[in-house]
């Protein structure tokens, strides 16, 4: 009776390991026989597709979702769209189980999971069906690009990346992106003193200080914070920028310099003239100055959004943590504003896109073919046009904005149309969109219509209007060009960013170091900021050195140094050819 | 009539099933990723696809240096939570002591909320109580202490104070409710102990000495043991929220480490290496906690 039991529930077994194993195998899109994948354009069942993103705006938690951009997105395709928002830790539970978004947007650090574990669909099956945008001339050479760098052993596509900016499609804002951030009313009033440096800056920041030490309700103010929950760049950021370098790594330790393209570690090379040092000097030149939020070692981004809201702060190192203090204070001209340093953030082209974010389609997709169809709309030229500048016939008209789209991006009593709108700005379509804004279209005009300067200049804050008056600009980014032209700044045209786009991801041994001197340097930072006199700076410096040997931090100096000039010949001997 | 008496006899166990369920779920089926540490391994690729490295991340244990700043920092934090230990046998018997039924609720009330507010909440609290611009500095200022606001002192940035103040709110947040065990122990004290001392003269102090202090002590030392067994266990939501650069080299504890390393950085093998290694410190620590009862009190706890 026994034995009879246990013969019934081996076969149990058996069979449901069959079955199990059976659904492990060919996803059923190749035919057996010819090899071929059969593939279906048949768009007349309404299904959902989720694209998952790294750092992105959750679509079930923003406010505006769907927007109208949403709308049109899902009626073209039939489709419902969710945007799923991703974090390190739960990419790597959905890869390791296989559940993951139809089209998902990793770093460049998974290429090596994705494609040893078989989790992304190859795009060449689907050149001449569904993939035509994918495959169109325009992306020859980032798709090149990914075949020869971002494919492992193989040379095949499995994947996209967004924001391609051809020759001569360099970046363009309507407003100066980085630089020195100053509120504007109190920046008048010490006499618009000009910024060349950052002991000017550091300057105008005392002054404005002096005419305003506290806010109306009492607070303290001071000249700017910083957050310490995403590792070096609130350190970093500042001088990488001002001198003229764009980050390699998300924690600004290996930097290129964008006239020459030449690569530094930030912090061990080039030292006293690294923009590291740059800024721990600036930075320990503010607190002496007690300029400095006595708080700003242990404060997060969301510390600092609520010290703007309340106006604590005259200055900054960027625009993302002004919390309500703008959009309260649009009708007036108490708002900050960013006025250009020496590297300003624009003409950068891209023809590989953006090498940090690459798109697949989840072979695990219960739709591979709507999904191919998804990306391969991300990569048309009609969904950057809608994505940044509306709706044919409602938003523009032959190649321009209409008057009522203009208008009510600057009407503050219009914030909620705007919104509901949905257009990259308001939400990041751009990091999904494989056609960068600046982009020339077929019909002769750029991908975002907001990039002319007739746009630029009828969408003007109070604040923006009253800089340009104060300048004598059309808008305010026209600072940038009249800099340039005099010598005191300089753009990113000359930076080649297919060298970093080539780059070989770095293995866990360089990574885990990389991460211990991410660690080492910015326990450091506290004591160099603070240090009282040179003497005191210097002890500090000398330990923060021995630590990173210790760290072996040579190591990957000599790992990144090598990897990066390995890239630059692989490019030059490709461009030569 | 046998069917009935065997269903009694495993009642007992048949209730405790679900239990052991969990324990096998959550407690013991997680030991088979202990095997990670043996493989370079990357999420996303089948384990057996990954390659083989063997004991390379335990052999990596021993020439991190950070390994011995984090067990250090550990240790003390463990070593201050036990000198805190009789804390919540104190507070018991003070509470005891009052004699007002509604006064003696409303402190053990507020004294056991704290336990129920997350480390999220204590963190903004204590940000709010702490910073450069916050309350005490504010107090301290009205009182003429620190008058300059530039001198002012937050402590949530002094690594020097990061021990005695850490355990300071673990302590304020759990006072009131690792008291309640001891409030239970006293209750089971019988009455006329009491009665009988008060007829021999003596009072409150007395009473709570020689009669309450010494009914406790059984229940103190069995919790003390076993504390010490779980010494490594000193949590991580509480050190990862109040780290910050100036008190990252104090505040990082072993479970902060591994989260950092395992998570952080995706260093998923090496971060079970140090798991492993924790555990079998555990294990060594409860081993000696068991003989030391052994030696006290004559018996083992486990």
């Amino acid at each position: 009776m026994k034995r009879k039991m246990m013969k019934k529930f081996i076969a149990l077994c058996c069979a449901m390991a069959i079955v199990v194993l059976g659904g492990c195998g060919n996803n059923g899109k190749n035919d057996p026989e010819t090899g071929d994948v059969k593939t279906s354009s048949d768009t007349s069942e309404k299904i959902t597709i989720t694209v998952g993103i790294k750092n992105f705006v959750d679509s079930s938690t923003y406010k505006y979702w769907p927007m109208e951009i949403t709308k049109a997105i899902e009626d073209k395709l039939n489709i419902e769209l969710k945007i799923i928002n991703y974090d390190d830790q739960k990419l790597s539970i959905d890869l390791t189980s296989g559940d993951m978004c139809d089209i998902m947007c990793i770093g460049p650090e998974y290429i090596e999971n994705v494609l040893k574990g078989k989790h992304a669909v190859y795009l060449d099956d689907y050149t001449d069906t569904l993939a035509k945008n994918i495959f169109s001339d325009r992306f020859e050479t980032r798709n090149s690009i990914i075949r020869e760098f971002r494919s492992g052993d193989e040379s095949n596509l499995y994947f996209t990346t967004p924001g391609e900016l051809g020759e001569g499609e360099g970046e363009k804002y309507p407003t100066v992106m980085y630089g020195y951030v100053v509120r504007w009313d109190l920046y008048k009033k010490i006499g618009m003193p000009e910024i060349n440096s950052g002991e000017d800056y550091i300057e105008a920041l005392k002054k404005m200080k002096e005419v305003y030490s506290e806010t109306e309700e009492g607070l303290p103010v001071y000249a700017m914070g910083h957050y310490n929950d995403s590792g070096l760049h609130s350190w970093t950021f500042r001088g990488m920028l001002d001198l003229g370098y764009t980050n390699v790594d998300g924690n600004c330790m290996y930097l290129v310099d964008v006239r020459n393209n030449e690569l530094i570690s930030n912090v061990m090379t080039e030292e006293e003239s690294s923009p590291f040092w740059d800024d721990m000097h600036f930075y320990n030149q503010m607190y002496k100055e007690g300029l400095l939020d006595p708080d700003c070692f242990i404060e997060k981004a969301e510390d600092l959004k609520g010290k703007y809201t309340k106006g604590q702060y005259l200055g900054g190192i960027n625009s993302w943590h002004y919390g309500d203090w703008n959009s309260g204070h649009a009708d007036s001209d108490e708002s900050y504003i960013i006025l250009p340093s020496n590297m300003v953030w624009s003409g950068a082209t891209s023809p590989g896109g953006w090498s940090d974010k690459l798109f697949f389609v989840s072979s695990h997709s219960k739709n591979i073919d709507r999904a191919i169809m998804a990306l391969d709309f991300f990569n048309s030229e009609e969904f950057a046009r809608l994505i940044f500048s509306g709706i044919e016939g409602q938003n523009w008209e032959n190649g321009e904005l209409t008057d009522d789209t203009v208008a009510m991006k600057s009407d503050p009593a219009r914030t909620e149309n705007w919104g509901e709108l949905g257009l990259s700005g308001s939400y990041g379509w751009d990091s999904i969109s494989a056609i960068g804004a600046t982009a020339i279209l077929e019909d002769g005009a750029p991908a975002s219509l907001w990039n002319t300067d007739k746009v630029f200049s009828s969408s003007l804050s109070t604040t923006e209007q009253d800089m340009c008056n104060a300048f004598g600009l059309n808008y305010p980014s026209e600072i940038i060009n009249k800099r340039i032209e005099e010598g005191k700044s300089f753009d990113q045209s000359k930076i080649n960013s297919l060298y970093t786009a080539c780059m070989e991801s770095a293995p866990q041994d360089i990574t885990r170091i990389d991460n211990n001197v991410v660690e080492i340097v910015t326990n450091a930072i506290p004591y160099l900021v603070q240090a009282e006199d040179e003497s005191a700076f210097n002890t500090v410096k000398e330990k923060l050195m021995s630590d990173l040997k210790a760290a072996d931090i040579d190591t990957a100096v000599q790992w990144w140094t090598d990897t990066y000039q390995k890239a630059k010949d692989k490019v030059e001997e490709s461009t030569a050819k | 009539m046998a069917k009935r008496k065997s269903f009694y006899r495993y009642r007992l166990l048949l209730m405790a099933l679900p239990f052991m369920v969990l324990i096998l779920l959550f407690n013991y089926m997680p030991v088979f990723g202990w095997i990670y540490s043996l493989y370079d391994y990357i999420p996303g690729i089948a384990l057996k696809d990954c390659d083989f490295v063997g004991l390379k991340y335990f052999r990596m244990l021993f020439t991190d240096v950070n390994t011995f700043r984090v067990i250090k920092n550990t240790l003390i934090f463990a070593g201050i939570s036990i000198i805190l230990t009789p804390l919540p046998m104190l507070f018991a018997i003070l509470l005891n002591e009052i004699k007002l039924r509604p006064v003696q609720k409303i402190i053990q009330i507020f004294s056991t909320i704290p336990n129920f507010i997350s480390w999220i909440i204590v963190y903004s609290l204590a940000f709010s109580l702490f910073s450069h611009d916050g309350l005490v500095n504010a107090v301290l200022q009205v009182f003429g202490v620190n008058v300059d606001a530039g001198n002012t002192y937050n402590i949530m940035g002094d690594s020097n104070a990061v021990y005695w103040f850490q355990s300071f709110l673990q302590l304020w947040k759990t006072l009131g409710w690792n008291a309640i065990i001891y409030l239970a122990a006293i209750t089971g004290i019988d009455q006329e102990l009491y009665n009988a001392a008060k007829v021999d003269g003596a009072g409150y102090f007395k009473c709570a000495l020689h009669i309450t202090f010494p009914a406790l002590s059984e229940t103190y030392f069995v919790l003390l043991m076993l504390n010490i067994g779980n010494l490594l266990n000193t949590g991580f939501e509480q050190y990862f929220l109040f780290k910050n650069p100036q008190t990252a080299s104090n505040i990082e504890v072993l479970d902060l480490y591994v989260y950092r390393i395992g998570l952080e950085s995706q260093d998923y093998s090496y971060g079970v290496a140090i798991g492993i290694m924790k555990f079998a410190i555990s294990v060594l620590l409860l081993t000696l906690a068991n003989k030391a009862a052994k030696r006290i009190r004559g018996e083992y706890i486990i």
